[in-house]
């Protein structure tokens, strides 16, 4: 494949295939561990490397795998290596481990894992999938990223638990509660469909 | 016949290589949470003022407490310091996470000596104070019998303050508390009502 297609498929995922702004995909995970940056980026990560080895795996399998028991197969590849991860979690960082509470296990139910499988990876190079598991995951950790700052900032007048602006404004206790992020998300989305409008794009 | 017999060999491989690491995976995990244990010991040695060393904790632990297994409850009475108090775990569900609660009984079996907060996701800033100090000291020494009430103005000996804007996390800790008591006076005997 060219060095376009793969330009293409690495920006896919930023903007257009953003699975949270966009394909509004994994949105539990996005409203429960996002009110505070620090748990927002060990789930980022998570998900990251969730993405990437189950769609490595996959790619390389695709071959292999009878037609019949494709999805049972998915599965099994992405229970064995969320379990996996949230073992190590609760093992190196047990405390965040409790905070993300049942949420790196249901990452397991998070469509765009299985999303990017089916759509991509078993139909695609192991190299081009990578490359689409990464830009998928990106879009998702900026995404998330995004979210956490804003819902920790404005909720909590911290960012990564430091306190910026600690008497400069009453923060938006809501924000810290799931709720709250469900208003936060809505208001982002509506930015982003303004701005895709506005480059004349599909909303 | 030959395709059917693929995908039950494609299987039985699958989920073989799955179950291994798992399986992997499980046992380092069972080692690491043996860890747990050794600091949950300290922090009990250190509220008795009792000294120990790393190589001697679990020596000098199993020396001051005995360890009374009721279920999946353990207690740990004292024999040394403050003899017959308890010390054990309460785990109850709070409003966004589980509570755990380390509880120290006296030797009465009628107040509580302290309360510890071992781990809790409540909401910050509001439930989450439940780990300030100035609302766990209130548990120093505190009368349990016949039940301890967390209300808005504690009055009575029986009472504590809850904490304001936090009801439901407030209920949370006095329900798991009382729970809590009730379980010890079944499994291991209460002090005077």
């Amino acid at each position: 494949m060219s060095l376009g297609k793969r330009k293409e498929i690495i920006t896919a995922g930023l903007w257009d295939n953003n699975p949270i702004f966009r394909m509004a995909l994994g949105l539990c995970s996005t409203l429960a561990v996002t009110n505070l940056l620090k748990n927002t980026l060990i789930m980022a990560g998570s998900v990251f490397i969730t993405l990437i080895l189950n769609s490595i795996i996959i790619s390389a399998l695709r071959n292999i795998i009878p037609e019949k028991v494709r999805m049972i197969s998915y599965m099994i590849i992405t229970s064995t290596l969320v379990i996996m991860i949230d073992m190590g979690l609760k093992i190196l960082l047990p405390e965040v481990s409790k905070q993300l509470g049942p949420y790196v296990a249901l990452i397991i139910t998070n469509c765009i894992i299985m999303g990017r499988a089916e759509a991509f990876a078993v139909n695609n190079g192991v190299f081009h999938s990578f490359l689409d598991a990464v830009s998928v995951g990106l879009g998702y950790s900026l995404s998330l990223i995004v979210l956490g700052v804003t819902r920790e900032f404005l909720g909590f007048g911290t960012i990564m638990g430091i306190a910026i602006t600690k008497d400069l404004f009453e923060p938006f206790k809501l924000l810290t509660i799931p709720p709250g992020a469900f208003f936060m998300l809505g208001i982002l989305i509506l930015v982003a469909n303004t701005i895709t409008k506005k480059r004349g794009g599909k909303v | 016949m030959l395709k059917d017999l693929k995908i039950v060999l494609f299987m039985g491989i699958l989920s073989s290589i799955s179950i291994l690491m798992l399986s992997l995976g499980n046992t380092v995990y069972i080692e690491a949470s043996k860890k747990a244990f050794h600091k949950l010991y300290e922090q009990i040695m250190d509220n008795y003022g009792l000294d120990y060393t790393k190589e001697t904790l679990l020596e000098e632990f199993h020396k001051n407490f005995k360890e009374e297994k009721v279920g999946s409850s353990i207690y740990y009475v004292s024999k040394s310091v403050n003899v017959n108090s308890v010390v054990f775990k309460a785990e109850g569900p709070g409003l966004w996470s589980m509570l755990e609660l380390l509880l120290t009984v006296d030797s009465e079996r009628t107040s509580l000596t302290r309360l510890e907060v071992l781990s809790q996701a409540e909401t910050p800033g509001l439930g989450a104070r439940m780990s300030e100090p100035e609302f766990l000291e209130q548990f120093n020494n505190q009368l349990i019998r016949p039940q301890l009430n967390i209300v808005k103005r504690a009055s009575k000996k029986n009472e504590v303050d809850s904490i304001t804007g936090a009801t439901m996390t407030s209920n949370a800790i006095g329900r798991i508390i009382n729970i809590a008591i009730e379980e010890m006076d079944q499994d291991i005997g209460g002090g005077k009502q």
